[in-house]
């Protein structure tokens, strides 16, 4: 390390945010190393504005000295103003969901993505080296021409894993769980879909709980609609803002994590499920088949019938479901905060060299 | 630059391999089944179709505009209720005290608002018009929506489909077909046993799984590591080529193929490709398939021991080319 201080850029500091929790944590690790930091946010969510800095307050520096770590996930004025900092630039890549998927929707989120996926080109001349939290995320960036990139990966307390065997939740009942912001990358329509395909197949005894707030209110609305046309509206439900133990209670009492989104960058509640010995079946897109790897079920394709056998299999049968709850906390035990600390520690080392 | 994920599923107590294999034989034969629920799978598919938005956004924009509107319209009107009488009683003697000035600040936060919307409208507007023209430029161009699109079926890929099937795994790595029907073949591959992959030109942009890729040769080729295929199969993708990227294709192909590696390119014959588009739509194509002798004369430069084949009809040829080891 070189001894300067490294501030975090966040552009939009939340709790309870894979973005924000992580700056937290590369925040305790670099404090710990005995790094001068500080993150500095655009904005910042009143629960926690105290652990930030305003951004202004480093736009009004003439030049810190440090190394500026700027998380890149979305469009925002901040990279116009950090590409023309003397300070050396790095950034950590938590990857954009494409234009196109929120384009239909969320017109304005979608140029603000177009805008972030522009953005990355002038970042890759000014920027010294990039950090991607994912394999899949460094990938894309060498797809763009990147050249310095190293995996680095969040950084994120997930807890002790609790190695103890769980009684398989299969029966006739099975409720489904997926967790993530009503989004149309994360695809909760085709969750819903699969949910009345189940119903249809399998008689009325799934449930879905949908947990998260939304990410597009045109989206959400849609959703909400199609669950009434589908008849499926008395069995799922639209969570949002539960507290930590009722998260936790939620992992506990599923019988199944169903991931079906087109597009993650790394996606930390199928971490979350598996360290809670909850069986994951996910579609085999984007970096989705780097995080679950061998701890859950990868489907090749989306189909519905697809999707509704594997979930069945895995709800109704007590051996899939053990062998699937053992292989997540298998997976999940591989995400040690200490071990994900020291890979962030030695990517960041190595993305400074020479600045 | 790298090849694909590398993630051993296949290891384990856990057969996820088998497990899917299982789980895809069970859906098909459910859905053979006279008890599957076809109705209802339709009518799923019908509301997934009827809740999705409409792929024209100029609706949502000006639905976007008259939002701003709406929202510049603040309220003075503040909630002075309050559980305890007094503080109720203080809320509405500030609000009527401070009226005067909240009815200041609503005026200039209103005007700004509706400031906005005016701009935006007129982005709109301005964006709507080049639309139109686009479309009309589009509308005075038949001759080129009548050029075969990327990614239609060529003559050359069933003409030469046992000897791409025969080449198909030697060089001693992974084996690449694109692009025409680089499904089914890369599919016909994969059952005999061949570790192969396809890419297509079209398809599914965000469909990022290991047995069939989508998206441009060049730019897949651009993300594969050096040497690290054994085979490339070309059927078709390189009926539409231009003289710009040719060399660029050459060098690619000959950097991600190991040595000993082989590589096949099954092609229309660019006289046969002029009469089906016609002489006109010919001369005015930006790209075409390139002559036999044009593939040759590359690859042998590129350090290829190249061969070719011709069809009986003369339609298509067969390149097959093997790089020599270093």
């Amino acid at each position: 390390m070189t001894g300067r201080p490294v501030l975090q850029v966040v552009p939009t500091f939340a709790p309870r945010d894979a973005i924000g929790d992580h700056a937290r944590q590369v925040d305790r690790l670099l404090k710990d190393h005995g790094v001068p930091t500080a993150i500095y946010a655009q904005v910042a969510v009143p629960e926690i504005a105290h652990l930030a800095r305003p951004f202004q307050e480093l736009a009004g520096k003439r030049d810190t000295g440090g190394v500026l770590l700027h998380h890149h996930s979305t469009g925002t004025a901040v990279v116009d103003q950090l590409v023309e900092r003397p300070e050396a630039l790095v950034i950590d890549y938590h990857n954009i969901t494409p234009a196109a998927l929120f384009e239909p929707w969320e017109p304005v989120v979608a140029a603000e993505l177009a805008w972030g996926r522009r953005q990355l080109e002038v970042l890759r001349s000014r920027t010294h080296a990039a950090l991607a939290d994912s394999r899949f995320n460094a990938l894309e960036l060498r797809g763009m021409g990147w050249t310095r990139v190293a995996v680095a990966p969040i950084v994120r307390d997930l807890g002790r894993v609790d190695q103890r065997r769980r009684l398989p939740r299969v029966g006739a009942a099975p409720e489904l769980l997926f967790v993530g912001r009503l989004s149309p990358n994360k695809c909760q329509h085709d969750l819903l879909g699969a949910l009345a395909l189940h119903r249809a197949v399998h008689g009325p005894g799934a449930r879905l709980r949908l947990i998260g707030g939304a990410s597009s209110s045109t989206y959400e609305k849609a959703l909400r609609s199609l669950a009434v046309d589908l008849g499926v509206a008395d069995a799922v439900s639209f969570e949002n803002g539960l507290s930590d133990v009722e998260l936790v209670d939620a992992y506990e009492r599923a019988s199944a994590f169903v991931c079906l989104s087109r597009h993650e960058g790394f996606s930390v509640p199928v971490l979350e499920a598996m360290r809670h010995g909850l069986p994951v079946v996910a579609l085999a897109a984007a970096a989705l088949p780097e995080t679950v790897a061998d701890g859950g079920l990868l489907l090749p394709r989306g189909d519905l019938d697809l999707v509704v056998a594997a979930v069945h299999r895995v709800t109704s049968d007590g051996a899939t479901w053990a062998a699937l709850s053992t292989a997540g906390l298998r997976r999940a035990a591989t995400f040690h905060l200490e071990d994900a600390r020291r890979s962030f520690w030695d990517a960041l080392q190595g993305a400074l060299e020479g600045c | 630059m790298t090849t694909e994920p590398s993630v051993s599923r296949s290891e384990g107590p856990l057969d996820l391999d088998g497990l899917i294999a299982e789980v895809e034989a069970e859906a098909a034969e459910r859905r053979r089944s006279p008890g599957w629920p076809i109705e209802a799978e339709a009518r799923i598919a019908e509301h997934l179709a009827k809740n999705a938005p409409s792929p024209d956004v100029r609706p949502t924009l000006h639905r976007l505009v008259t939002a701003i509107e709406e929202a510049s319209f603040i309220t003075i009107d503040v909630p002075t209720t309050s559980s305890r009488r007094p503080v109720t009683l203080l809320k509405v003697l500030l609000k009527k005290a401070l009226g005067f000035w909240f009815r200041f600040l609503v005026d200039q936060v209103t005007s700004l608002g509706v400031t906005t919307a005016r701009t935006v409208r007129a982005v709109v507007i301005r964006i709507e018009e080049v639309e139109r023209r686009l479309d009309r430029v589009d509308a005075q161009i038949p001759q080129a929506a009548q050029l075969p699109a990327a990614g239609e079926p060529s003559p050359a890929l069933d003409t030469w489909r046992p000897e791409l099937v025969a080449l198909a795994g030697a060089g001693g790595g992974r084996t690449l077909c694109a692009d025409l029907q680089a499904t089914e073949l890369s599919a016909e591959l994969q059952a005999a046993g061949v570790d192969a992959y396809g890419l297509e030109r079209v398809g599914d942009p965000f469909d990022t799984s290991l047995e069939l890729r989508h998206g441009d040769l060049l730019a897949h080729l651009g993300d594969v590591d050096e040497d690290a295929l054994g085979c490339v199969l070309l059927a078709g993708c390189t009926d539409r080529l231009d003289g710009a990227s040719f060399p660029s294709l050459v060098r690619e192909l000959t950097r991600v193929l190991r040595p000993g590696g082989r590589l096949a390119v099954a092609a229309e014959a660019p006289w046969s490709w002029q009469l089906r588009v016609g002489a006109v739509e010919a001369d005015l194509a930006a790209a075409r398939p390139f002559s036999v002798d044009t593939w040759l004369a590359h690859l042998s430069e590129a350090g290829f021991v190249a061969t070719a084949a011709h069809a009986e009809d003369g339609q298509s040829y067969l390149v097959t080319a093997r790089l020599a080891a270093t």
